[in-house]
């Protein structure tokens, strides 16, 4: 990926307290690049998504653990990605959310939905946690 | 979110408006629905007219209001189901599990 036009950083604790906040930071700089309210909701949804799981799974709520939260502003479109500090899993083998014995479980969705609503998805397993980054391309007018 | 609860003809109107994200505000829902767990209420409509946008958050308190309520031998419909949401349940396969109506009237005529 080439060089950022503009970049934006916002770090949280692990607290679903601060989830609101994630939204509006991200809606903020996606609503200045442009993007209409179809698209300012698929991205409310997936960076809130990276997020929830980052605060949950990942730190187990720990509030001293730091959630990073990178917006990048490309000449195609908005790059966002979450950062978290916990053990990290394997994004391949998470359960299918949509097979029969899961289609009524109350969690387990998230990934599935960042995937399908998303252009390009990368997972990064680090030494100390997970890094997800998603793209949301602009759609010419 | 917020969450309005009315009722309508004997049946549990349960509204979401906003953004459902999973921030603390899910303890609102379940309290609504326990509620109507309490009130030995048999019919429940969800109504999503004013529902912004939901993450996955949102899509586990409707499978879990859902089967809930159907081991109290209750019926849950969806009412007012926005594309955004639709899109969503296809996603997800739900679509085949929820009863979505586009008015509240039409899910409330649709129960037997
Ligand atoms: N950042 C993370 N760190 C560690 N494990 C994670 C992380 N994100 C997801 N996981 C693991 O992957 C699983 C699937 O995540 P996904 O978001 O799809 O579902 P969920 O969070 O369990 O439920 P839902 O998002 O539907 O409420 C999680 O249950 C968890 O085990
Ligand atoms: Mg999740």
């Amino acid at each position: 990926m080439t060089k950022p036009l503009s970049t934006e950083q916002l770090v949280i604790p692990s607290s679903v307290d601060h989830i609101e906040k994630v939204d509006e930071f991200v809606e903020r700089f996606a609503t200045a690049l442009g993007f209409d309210r179809d698209a300012l909701a698929d991205i409310g949804i997936c960076v809130t998504e990276l997020v929830m799981n980052a605060i949950v799974h990942a730190h187990k709520e720990k509030s001293d653990l730091p959630v990073q939260v990178d917006v990048e502003q490309h000449d195609s479109g908005l790059r966002v990605t979450v950062r978290d500090h916990g053990p990290g899993f394997d994004t391949e083998t998470v359960p299918d959310p949509t097979s029969p014995e899961n289609l009524l479980d109350d969690h387990g969705r998230g990934i599935l939905i960042v995937r399908a609503m998303m252009d390009d998805v990368q997972c990064t397993r680090l030494d100390d946690g997970m890094q997800i980054a998603f793209f949301k391309r602009f759609v010419p007018k | 979110m917020k969450v309005k609860t009315s009722e309508l003809n004997g049946i549990y109107v349960v509204g979401l408006s906003g953004k459902i994200m999973g921030g603390p505000e899910s303890v609102q829902f379940h309290d609504a629905m326990k509620q109507a767990l309490a009130g030995n209420t048999k019919r429940v409509i969800i109504d999503l007219g004013e529902v912004e946008w939901m993450n996955s958050s949102g899509i586990g308190l409707l499978v879990s209001a859902y089967t809930t309520l159907k081991n109290a031998g209750a019926e849950m419909k969806l009412a007012r189901t926005t594309d955004k949401i639709q899109s969503l349940l296809v996603i997800t396969k739900l679509n085949s599990v929820f009863d979505s109506h586009d008015t509240v009237e039409s899910a409330v005529k649709s129960f037997g």
